[in-house]
C-alpha cells in the first residue's frame, strides 16, 4: 500500500477502452479508501480520460490497471480490477494532488537531476477522480520476479 | 500546442534515448489492461519501433492475443509528452534492427558486469498507428493550461566544423600537438566540453587517459578495462557506443541486479563508473582505429540526458578516423628517425640545482610493474614509469638532459614489444603526467623525435628490489 500511495512512486494507468482497446496515462495521487478489500481512489488527468471516451456521471465500469513504481529503487507493484464513479476532483483531492506532485517531482529531481519547473509542465490541470475495486496485485519490479502475483490483494 | 500533434516518430527522436522510461498499456483478449515500464524504445523508422522482451511476459501474452499496445513517451528536454498507437508487426532474430537492439543491451550489460543476464534474444517491431502529443497542464477539454517557450535544443555538428578539425589535425606534426587540438577542437567546433582521449595499452586489455577535457583533474594515466563501461565497450566492440540515459541505465540495471540477487539467481557484481563526470547522463564513445588495429577511444559526456545525436555520433566517427590516420602516420615517422637527428633545437635550460641545495626529490621504482612515485605519491607505471626511470638513472650518473626517441625506444630497460611499440604515446603520457603534477621534473620536446629531461631539483633514486 505504501508503495502504490508513496508520492516518491510514478503512477501510471492501463485502461480498456469501450472498443476494447488499451490506452496508457497517468495517475497523480492514490489515496485508499478500504484495505480489505483493497478500494483505492485515484486521481486521473481529465483531458487524457476524455480523449478515451470516458465522462463524469456516465456511470461505467472499466478494467483498469495501475502501476506505481519507486522512482530511486523502481521496485514496483501494479493492481487491477474495476474502477467506477468516475467525478471531478474534491478539495481533499486536489490537496492530495498538491503533495503529491511535490513530494514527486522533489524525488525526480533529487534522482535524475531534472528541475521541478520542467516536471511541473508535466502535471495535468484538470482532475477526475475514479475508485478501484482492487482485484489483484502484483510485483512489477523489473527482474525475473516481474509479473508474479502478491497475495490478498482483495477479494 | 493545443493541437494534437498527428506525425511520425522522427519527430520524437529524443524520445528513445531512454531518459525517461517508457510505459506500454496493453490488454487481454478478455479485455484486463496491463501497464508497465520499459527501459527503452527503439526508433526503427518514421513508422516502426521495436522493443525487447526481456521482461515483459504478461506484455507479451497479451500483445500475442490483442496485437495492440499504448506507449507513453516523454522528452526529456521538455517534458513533452506523447501517446502512441501501435500494432505488432512481426519478431526479428537477426538483420540490422536486431543487432542495433543487441548493441545498446549489450552496451547496459557491460556497465553493471550483467552480460549473462542482459542478453538479447529477439526484437519485437511495431507499427505506428496514432501518435498525439498530450498538451502540457492538461486541461478537461483537452488545452494546454500553460503554451511554453522553449529554447531550441544545442546545435548539432556541420559538415563545416568537422571539415575544420579535419584540417587542423592535418597540420599536427606531433603526437602532444594532435592530442591538444584534437581536443580543443571539439570543444571549440563541435560543442563538447568535455571530453577524453584514451589509447589502448601494450597487452591490448586496458587503456588509458593521454589527455582529457572539462574536469576538475585531467586524470592523465587512469585506466579504463577494455569491455568494461560505455568507453570500454566502444574498444571491445570497435563500434561507436551512444548513451543518452546513463542515470536511468544504473538505477535499471541495480534493480534487476538485486532482484537476481534476492533469487539466488546471481553473485555480487561490480559496476562500472564513468569516467570524468561523477553523474553523467550523456555519452559517446567512438574507437580510433587505423589499418583494422584499435589505437583508442575518443569520449564525450555531458550531465544533460539525451544530449547526443545520431549526427554527433558520426561527427565524432570522423574526427576519431582522422586521429588514428594521424597518430599512425606520426608513430611510423617516428620508427624511421634517425637515432641522432639534425635540426633546429630548442636552447639549454638553466642549470639544475646543485645536490643539497634547492628543492629536491625522492624517486622510487619498482621494476616488477614500473610503477614510479615521487615523494611516495604515485606517478605512473608500466613503460611511462621504465622511461622515467632510465631517464634519470642516464641524469644521474652522466649529466645528460638531451635525448631522441629512436635512441630511447632501443633501451631494452624500457620492454617495449619489437611490433607497434607505442613509444611515443608514452613519452606523450609522461610528459603529460608530469605536467599535470607539477612535478620538479619535466619534459621538453626540443625538435623533431628529441627531447629534453629538465631536473628543477635534487633527485634521490631509490630503486626497490623485486618481490
Amino acid at each position: 500500500l505504501e508503495r502504490l500511495t508513496s508520492g516518491a512512486s510514478s503512477g501510471v494507468v492501463g485502461l480498456c477502452t469501450a472498443e476494447g482497446e488499451p490506452f496508457a496515462t497517468r495517475c497523480w495521487g492514490v489515496r485508499v479508501l478500504r484495505e480489505e478489500p483493497l478500494r483505492l481512489r485515484l486521481l486521473l488527468p481529465a483531458g487524457s480520460l476524455a480523449r478515451a471516451g470516458l465522462r463524469p456521471g456516465d456511470d461505467r465500469r472499466f478494467a483498469l490497471a495501475l502501476t506505481a513504481a519507486h522512482v530511486v529503487t523502481l521496485h514496483a507493484v501494479q493492481a487491477k480490477g474495476v474502477a467506477h464513479s468516475l467525478e471531478p476532483a474534491t478539495d481533499d483531492d486536489e490537496a492530495l494532488f498538491q503533495a503529491y506532485t511535490t513530494t514527486f517531482f522533489d524525488t525526480v529531481n533529487r534522482s535524475d537531476g531534472y528541475q521541478p519547473e520542467l516536471l511541473r509542465r508535466w502535471a495535468p490541470v484538470d482532475l477526475w477522480a475514479a475508485t478501484l475495486e482492487v482485484e489483484a496485485l502484483f510485483d512489477q519490479t523489473p527482474g525475473p520476479a516481474a509479473g508474479a502475483a502478491i497475495g490478498g490483494g482483495g477479494r | 500546442v493545443s493541437e494534437v500533434r498527428r506525425s511520425g516518430l522522427e519527430a520524437l527522436r529524443a524520445c528513445f534515448e531512454g531518459a525517461v522510461p517508457v510505459v506500454i498499456a496493453t490488454v487481454s483478449a478478455d479485455g484486463t489492461p496491463n501497464v508497465t515500464y520499459l527501459s527503452k524504445a527503439h526508433l526503427v523508422d518514421d513508422q516502426r519501433i521495436a522493443l525487447s522482451n526481456q521482461f515483459l511476459s504478461k506484455s507479451a501474452k497479451n500483445l500475442a492475443e490483442h496485437p495492440r499496445a499504448s506507449v507513453l513517451f516523454i522528452d526529456p528536454r521538455t517534458m513533452a509528452e506523447f501517446r502512441v498507437e501501435i500494432t505488432y508487426e512481426r519478431t526479428e532474430r537477426r538483420g540490422p534492427v536486431f543487432e542495433q537492439l543487441r548493441h545498446e543491451v549489450d552496451a547496459i550489460a557491460a556497465m553493471t558486469g550483467m552480460e549473462d543476464v542482459f542478453r538479447l534474444r529477439s526484437a519485437d517491431v511495431y507499427r505506428l498507428e496514432h501518435v498525439e502529443q498530450i498538451p502540457s497542464a492538461e486541461r478537461a477539454d483537452g488545452r494546454a493550461g500553460v503554451i511554453w517557450d522553449d529554447e531550441p535544443a544545442r546545435d548539432g555538428p556541420t559538415m563545416a566544423a568537422v571539415a575544420e578539425l579535419a584540417s587542423r589535425l592535418g597540420r599536427c606534426a606531433d603526437l602532444d600537438t594532435l592530442v591538444g587540438v584534437a581536443l580543443d577542437g571539439l570543444e571549440q567546433l563541435l560543442g563538447h566540453p568535455r571530453s577524453l582521449l584514451l589509447l589502448i595499452d601494450e597487452t591490448g586489455e586496458r587503456l588509458f587517459t593521454l589527455a582529457s577535457r572539462g574536469y576538475d583533474q585531467e586524470g592523465v594515466g587512469s585506466e579504463v578495462h577494455v569491455g568494461e563501461g560505455v568507453i570500454g565497450t566502444a574498444a571491445r566492440t570497435a563500434a561507436p557506443v551512444r548513451v543518452g540515459n546513463a542515470r536511468q541505465m544504473a538505477k535499471y540495471s541495480r534493480s534487476v541486479r538485486a532482484s537476481f540477487e534476492s533469487a539466488g539467481d546471481l553473485g555480487p557484481g561490480r559496476e562500472v563508473p564513468f569516467p570524468g563526470l561523477a553523474q553523467p547522463d550523456s555519452c559517446i564513445a567512438v574507437p580510433i582505429r587505423a589499418l583494422g588495429h584499435l589505437l583508442g577511444v575518443l569520449a564525450v559526456e555531458s550531465p544533460l540526458p539525451a544530449e547526443y545525436t545520431a549526427d554527433d555520433e558520426a561527427a565524432l566517427t570522423v574526427v576519431a578516423s582522422v586521429l588514428a590516420n594521424a597518430i599512425e602516420t606520426i608513430r611510423a615517422e617516428a620508427r624511421d628517425e634517425p637515432a641522432t637527428g639534425a635540426g633546429p633545437t630548442a636552447p639549454p635550460p638553466a642549470a639544475a640545482p646543485p645536490p643539497g641545495t634547492g628543492p629536491s626529490v625522492r624517486v622510487r621504482f619498482f621494476p616488477a610493474d614500473g610503477s614510479t612515485f615521487l615523494d611516495g605519491d604515485y606517478l605512473i607505471k608500466g613503460v611511462a614509469g621504465r622511461l622515467l626511470w632510465s631517464l634519470l638513472r642516464q641524469h644521474a650518473a652522466e649529466g645528460r638532459t638531451e635525448f631522441t626517441n629512436r635512441e630511447m625506444r632501443l633501451d631494452p630497460s624500457l620492454d617495449l614489444p619489437d611490433f607497434r611499440d607505442n613509444f611515443e604515446s608514452r613519452l606523450i603520457l609522461l610528459k603529460r603526467r608530469l605536467d599535470e603534477r607539477g612535478a620538479p621534473v619535466r619534459i621538453d620536446k626540443t625538435g623533431r623525435g628529441r627531447f629534453r629531461l629538465v631536473v628543477d631539483a635534487s633527485v634521490t633514486l631509490d630503486e626497490q628490489p623485486p618481490g
